[in-house]
């Protein structure tokens, strides 16, 4: 058909997958998307489900939806944080996460532009390569600080001066946010307390753009491809992450683009080996109890549930107890895919939820190994003033091994900067 | 009444065929964006995708009440659908007449797994779960069940014109329908039914095969090396 002539169903239509379109006619609007979905669990709007969202792409890739429902549909693409709850509990296992970001994408193709909040972060990630706007040189100030603040054994070497059997890759948010640069710091001794012979790409390190792919932006593909060659030519081989974000990109996102997959692990599996062996002992007691949140990148997208739990198991003192949802029905904190961006008191609503959750098991916090989710967590604890504390599970483990490296000692030291 | 029915048949299977070759012609014309990461078809994956498909283990995970439903109510229609083939095949072929049994204890399962369905989704859920489209269909399978039920049990009518009629279709010889109001309704509802539901048939099972083929093949491409 000639380019001219191509409707904007056409367009959409191209833009999803043949294995899309067959998860389309595979739904049978069962229900069982509704019954779980965390968004619609805020605000019963049927128009928030997986199966009303099928029922809308199926429209407009067939040209049979009407300005009301086009913009109603829009709404529901980007009130949803992706989570992957409706994939689990699909009786036909339609991939859900995969499907909402590549409609968003076909939608952006076709002029329907994501919220404004949304293409503000995309931009800066295009423009600074990072979700903050800060500049590339300022990306591996921490580890200076860290050094020079006492938290490490010893200082940290690049990639270019020492290619190491294994990268640590931070991400942006360890890198640039100040409340947690802790987990980078934490993250990067831990590796050094069990012998871990690492390098970090200090300033050369990319954004993984994998928050190009969550909010449907049309320059993912090129991004993350330029950024697996980088990762490709410098013969990386290993790479820990310790953002579940950043895990999700360059794990799950790349696997289509990598040309010769380097093993990416994320820290808390990495540390389950390295404890399994031997290699990092724990210390000092933690008398807590805690409860574990799975966060949706590393339990429903990548099947990640023992690892972490083990971890914390080991840790003496620490008593961990399940909330009623958790592993694969683990309820979302709303921090993905963009939700946050363009539905703030949406995402508030589903982390109070879940901090309440967490306080029924009487536990004294909830631990969670991505920052992401530790920051919306602790958002929904400020505003309703609940007594559960949030922590990054380093900062468990920190505790036990080298307690002088606590994100509040990080924290200070480098305000003091 | 006959010439009606079979060309509405036709009309109905001419809309099935359709409406797959579009799909297929559809599907042959893509060319995806981002490089698919599929495994081949290997014995363990087709081996957990026939799980899946055969004994609705998503649907068991999370809601394992409606799972006893439909589970039973697809396998008795499964069942049905089986021995009904013996209106439309001649020599009937003996594995159908053994089916005789199961087939009528699923006969009166088959009602009774819908009801449980829509107490399920009606009465247990609370909320606006059930769709317009699932209701819609759940009336119709249940409206055709009942019908083949009371010309079960009650209002027999003569097989070997429903026979003489089947033939008739599947040989392009349209012939008299049978007597009796009851007939027409069975089989009209199994015409909507038809109609409504053409492509989720093959879909839902590629659905649940290409989630195990990405499963195994992201597993393997990054951990398995």
């Amino acid at each position: 058909m000639a380019a001219h002539l191509k409707t904007q169903g056409d367009r959409i239509a191209e833009g999803l997958s043949w294995r899309q379109h067959i998860e389309l006619d595979a739904c049978t609007r069962c229900g069982e998307c509704q019954r779980w979905c965390p968004v619609y669990a805020q605000d019963s709007r049927e128009l928030l489900t997986a199966r009303s969202k099928i029922k809308y792409l199926r429209k407009i890739v067939g040209e049979r939806l009407n300005d009301r429902e086009e913009e109603k549909f829009i709404s529901s693409l980007y009130e949803c944080s992706a989570c992957g709850q409706c994939h689990v509990v699909c009786p036909v296992r339609i991939n859900t996460s995969e499907l909402w970001e590549q409609s968003r994408a076909s939608l952006v193709k076709t002029g329907i532009l994501q919220p404004v909040s949304q293409i503000k972060q995309l931009s800066a990630i295009k423009e600074f390569n990072n979700s903050y706007s800060r500049p590339q040189q300022e990306r591996g100030l921490w580890a200076d600080m860290a050094w020079e603040s006492g938290f490490l054994l010893k200082p940290l070497r690049l990639w270019k001066d020492h290619p190491a059997p294994v990268l640590y890759f931070a991400g942006c948010t360890a890198s640039y946010d100040p409340s947690q640069q802790a987990v980078a710091v934490q993250s990067a001794r831990l590796l050094q307390e069990a012998g871990i012979d690492f390098s970090i790409l200090g300033s050369e390190e990319p954004c993984c753009a994998s928050k190009l792919r969550r909010m449907g932006d049309g320059d993912f593909l090129r991004e993350a491809w330029r950024r697996a060659e980088m990762i490709r030519e410098m013969g990386i081989r290993t790479i820990i992450v310790s953002c579940a974000g950043c895990y999700k990109g360059l794990h799950s996102d790349y696997a289509g683009i990598w040309l010769d997959a380097p093993e990416v692990l994320h820290l808390t599996q990495f540390l389950d080996l390295l404890i399994g062996d031997g290699r990092l002992r724990m210390r000092h007691e933690v008398p807590l109890i805690v409860t574990y949140h799975d966060p949706c990148h590393l339990g429903r997208h990548n099947n990640i549930y023992d690892e972490p739990r083990r971890v914390l198991r080991t840790i003496p003192g620490v008593k961990l107890v399940e909330m009623p949802r958790h592993r694969s029905f683990s309820s979302c904190c709303g921090m993905g895919g963009g939700l946050k961006l363009a539905y703030p008191e949406v995402q508030l609503k589903m982390s109070a939820g879940r901090i309440k959750e967490a306080e029924a098991t009487s536990s004294d916090a909830v631990v969670t190994p991505c920052q992401t989710c530790a920051m919306g967590l602790q958002h929904a604890v400020d505003e309703h003033s609940s007594p559960i504390k949030v922590y990054h599970s380093n900062e468990i483990l920190i505790r036990s091994v080298c307690p002088d490296v606590t994100g509040e000692a990080v924290i200070e030291a480098f305000s003091r900067r | 009444m006959g010439i009606i029915l079979t060309w509405g048949y036709y009309l109905v299977m001419l809309l099935f065929i359709v409406t797959y070759l579009q799909k297929i012609s559809l599907l042959l014309r893509k060319k995806d964006e981002l490089p698919a990461v599929r495994s081949g078809i290997t014995l363990p994956v087709a081996a957990s995708a026939a799980v899946d498909i055969l004994l609705f283990r998503r649907l068991f995970l999370s809601n394992a009440f409606l799972w006893f439903g439909e589970w039973l109510f697809h396998a008795c229609l499964v069942l049905i659908m089986v021995r009904h083939l013996r209106f439309f095949l001649d020599p009937v072929p003996p594995c159908i007449f053994s089916l005789q049994t199961p087939v009528i204890i699923a006969g009166y399962l088959f009602p009774l797994s819908l009801i449980y369905i829509f107490m399920a989704k009606l009465v247990i859920e609370k909320k606006s779960y059930l769709s317009s489209s699932n209701f819609f269909l759940l009336t119709l399978l249940l409206l055709s069940a009942v019908s083949g039920l009371l010309m079960k049990l009650w209002f027999r009518p003569d097989l070997a014109e429903i026979k003489w009629f089947s033939l008739g279709i599947v040989t392009f010889s349209p012939s008299e329908v049978p007597h009796g109001p009851l007939f027409i309704m069975h089989f009209v509802l199994f015409l909507i039914v038809f109609a409504y539901l053409p492509t989720h048939i093959a879909a839902a099972p590629a659905s649940l095969l290409d989630a195990r083929q990405r499963e195994k093949a992201i597993r393997s491409l990054m951990h398995e090396k």
